[in-house]
């Protein structure tokens, strides 16, 4: 059964936990680098952001579980960041700007379980924890809501939702063709396959990856509104 | 609507990726103002790219946040292995320890020795007491629970997860609340708390037939993807039980350092009682 496919990573030979220190612009530069990204950079971010985290998170009684999905989450957005040229090298830190995206997040989640009334969380000096002198988050960022995102986390589960509805062999050429940019042609030749097999497959996958993700799009979209 | 050619797809894709001159660009953008199926299609393909875009940047995000909290829990065994142990002799807790004994012992001695020879003992129970000989070296020895021979580390830890086994696994005690979604996507986290549950009865009952590679396998995809709460924690259990079983001691005591430090947890106790006996 096809699983599907995970992009290269590369592993540099700088230590990035050192750079993360040291000279934090080579750092950065090795965490925006994407085809292969560079896993040791992420790596020691991710452990940077859930060590900075997770002491305020527990203390205020979220759980395990929810840390979990709210740093991943907010990997998905620096990540997106990172694709729009929203987020650059210049003037503030990573662990800056994806700390405030997960602060945000956590506000956000908070908000939903309608707990905010009862353990009040002092959002200014968390904001604060993953800001220093010279390199903060983005200006506005800290106030910014997690609204936005939601129409791209509708669109997240819709395509999640759908892809996982597709058969192994059309799962393999969504991902190939959508997310690695193969072309349906040499999709054929990976395959072994014929002329015309990449774009009936394509046309079948797509036809029922668009209805089933417009339908779940649909449906996400109305119980959040 | 008129049927799109393979060259206005390729367009469509090449349009997409950012693959077309400028030249071409602006051809593409000229024909796309006049042909209405061309702009349907490629708002779909539009919609089925960013959809896909988003959807391995969460497969990366998984990725990339087991490997960080692998390290890190790799980060804290070497610690925990690294923090050196005071022996036993440079401990003051056990010099008073063993002083208190020995006073004990001494007074003890003394009063019992007293009773024995001088009679000034009021107590009457002493007096009718038959045994008021000193107990010889071999009485007591007899009564020494004898040292049992050590164990070997792999049918310990399997024993370990035999004894702390149970088929049955602990009920939710709370229902899960899921009120903004049961609108509409109930149905889809209903089923993923139920497929989680379904997995972890599968595992215990694998594990039960000592299948632990099986067990691992499955308990590991609802540990990882799993929808938080009760069944997804119950999973993390057994996992750690599942390891010990295939005596991957290491990796069950990861497990249970998290466990036993995760507050609500519902084996919270248990992975604490676990873990003490694995590290003794």
């Amino acid at each position: 059964m096809f699983s599907p496919l995970r992009k290269s990573f590369s592993t540099g030979s700088v230590d990035p936990c050192q750079a993360f220190e040291t000279n934090p612009l080579v750092f950065c530069q090795q965490l925006v680098r994407e085809n292969p990204r560079d896993e040791s950079a992420w790596t020691c971010l991710i452990k940077r952001l859930h060590k900075l985290f997770v002491k305020h998170a527990l203390s205020y009684g979220t759980s395990p579980e929810a840390i979990q999905d709210l740093i991943q989450e907010s990997l998905v957005q620096f990540m997106d960041d990172i694709r729009s040229g929203k987020f650059i090298c210049q003037g503030y830190k990573p662990i800056g700007y994806v700390g405030t995206i997960c602060i945000n997040k956590w506000r956000g989640w908070w908000k939903k379980q309608q707990k905010e009334t009862t353990r009040r969380v002092d959002w200014d000096s968390l904001f604060r924890e993953f800001d220093d002198d010279q390199a903060g988050p983005p200006p506005g960022m800290a106030e910014e809501p997690d609204e936005p995102h939601e129409e791209d986390l509708c669109r997240r589960q819709a395509a999640r939702k759908a892809y996982e509805t597709l058969t192994p062999v059309q799962k393999k050429l969504m991902w190939e063709h959508y997310v690695n940019g193969l072309k349906l042609t040499d999709f054929e030749q990976m395959e072994e396959k014929g002329e015309g097999y990449g774009k009936l497959l394509h046309y079948r996958a797509k036809r029922e990856f668009t209805r089933l993700f417009q339908q779940f799009y649909n449906d996400c979209r109305s119980w959040k509104n | 609507m008129e049927e799109l050619t393979d060259k206005q797809h390729d367009d469509i894709a090449a349009y997409l990726a950012g693959q077309m001159s400028p030249a071409e660009k602006a051809g593409f953008e000229e024909q796309l103002s006049r042909n209405e199926a061309l702009q349907q299609e490629l708002l779909v393909q539009q919609r089925i790219r960013r959809g896909m875009e988003l959807l391995s940047f969460e497969e990366e995000a998984r990725a990339l946040f087991a490997r960080a909290m692998q390290e890190m829990t790799a980060e804290e065994e070497t610690i925990e292995i690294a923090t050196p142990v005071r022996p036993l002799w440079q401990q003051p807790s056990l010099w008073l320890a063993a002083a208190m004994v020995v006073l004990s012992l001494g007074l003890f001695w003394k009063f019992y020795d007293d009773d024995g020879g001088g009679g000034r003992s009021d107590t009457p129970v002493v007096r009718t007491d038959s045994t008021t000989d000193r107990p010889t070296p071999s009485d007591t020895s007899s009564r020494i629970t004898p040292i049992p021979s050590p164990i070997p580390t792999t049918d310990r830890a399997v024993r370990l997860a035999d004894a702390y086994f149970s088929p049955r696994p602990k009920e939710n005690p709370i229902a899960t609340d899921l009120p903004d979604e049961a609108d509409a996507a109930a149905t889809t986290d209903s089923a993923a708390i139920a497929r989680d549950s379904a997995a972890v009865w599968q595992g215990t009952r694998l594990l039960a037939q000592k299948k632990a590679a099986e067990a691992m396998a499955l308990l590991q995809k609802t540990v990882l993807e799993g929808y938080p709460g009760h069944w997804r924690a119950a999973a993390e259990w057994y996992l750690s039980l599942a390891y010990l079983q295939n005596n991957q001691t290491s990796e069950a005591r990861a497990i249970l350092t998290r466990i036993a430090r995760t507050n609500g947890h519902p084996y919270q106790s248990e992975a604490r009682r676990l873990r003490n006996e694995l590290t003794r």
